[in-house]
């Protein structure tokens, strides 16, 4: 398996748990502190199962598995991967502190601009996947 | 070159349109994000739906499917993926249902997906009973 691929399973298999984590807090809102409710509401949980750990471990795997570009080149190189997968691991956390900070009112200064910058590089993370993963598919 | 080096065609375009709904739901979804924080115009409810779609179906289930086709194991005769136009049809009727969906018609569109889904499911199911290695 890939070293690339390996992180990316890795990293899936951790926002797993805290995506199952993060659903006892949602199940039982009273008995968490409300900064951890905050951050899992709305959006949050359903970005860290559905992006954290299924869309990760899809990367990962698919980086493994899809038909190699030729018996020279191989996989190609992995550089648009751990890239991408630098951006959704930033991104991800990143979203989950600011958005809902960004929903207060007043919502401070910070928080806007780390929505902003989690939407890039969310963004990011998946064009960093879908560039190299294109021409393989043949 | 093995045959397992190269997919089959509807396997091909099931991941490369599966792709496309990644990039464009990734688009979305970043627009979404941006204008809650008030740095773009908040776009309508219905664009919401549509990035869930997107990814849920478009994405994740396309992909997983398209993936699918290729690498069960064929049946021992012709034809060797499974019959070839539910599967076909099913991804057709899939990403029709979606651009439905896209369009605000939220109830047609859901329900081409099922119908595009349940296609090649039907599809792949007589592989679905093979052991794996039977090929």
């Amino acid at each position: 398996m890939p070293i690339v691929t390996r992180a990316y399973v890795f990293a899936a298999l951790l926002w797993l748990l805290l995506s199952l984590a993060a659903g006892l807090v949602l199940a039982a809102p009273g008995r968490f502190p409300a900064a951890w409710v905050a951050v899992v509401m709305g959006p949050g949980w359903t970005h860290m199962w559905a992006l954290g750990w299924l869309t990760q471990l899809i990367f990962g795997i698919a980086w493994w598995l899809l038909p190699t570009i030729d018996r020279q080149r191989g996989r190609g190189t992995a550089w648009p991967l751990w890239l991408g997968f630098v951006c959704l691991n930033l991104g991800l956390p990143l979203r989950l502190l600011a958005e809902p900070a960004a929903r207060a009112a007043p919502a401070p200064a910070w928080a806007s601009i780390g929505v902003l910058l989690a939407a890039a590089m969310l963004l990011a993370a998946g064009t960093c996947f879908v560039i190299p993963m294109w021409r393989r598919v043949r | 070159m093995s045959a397992r080096a190269v997919m089959p065609g509807p396997a091909r375009w099931a991941v490369r349109l599966s792709l496309l709904w990644l990039l464009a739901g990734s688009l979305v979804g970043a627009w979404l994000l941006a204008a809650g924080a008030g740095w773009m115009a908040a776009p309508g409810g219905r664009w919401l739906l549509a990035h869930a779609d997107w990814m849920r179906f478009g994405w994740m289930t396309q992909f997983a499917l398209g993936v699918a086709c290729w690498i069960l194991p064929r049946l021992p005769r012709e034809p060797k993926f499974g019959p070839a136009l539910p599967m076909i049809g099913g991804f057709v009727v899939l990403n029709v249902g979606l651009l439905l969906v896209t369009l605000g018609l939220l109830f047609a569109g859901r329900l081409l997906v099922v119908a595009g889904l349940l296609g090649v499911l039907f599809s792949l199911q007589a592989r679905l009973r093979l052991r794996a290695g039977a090929r």
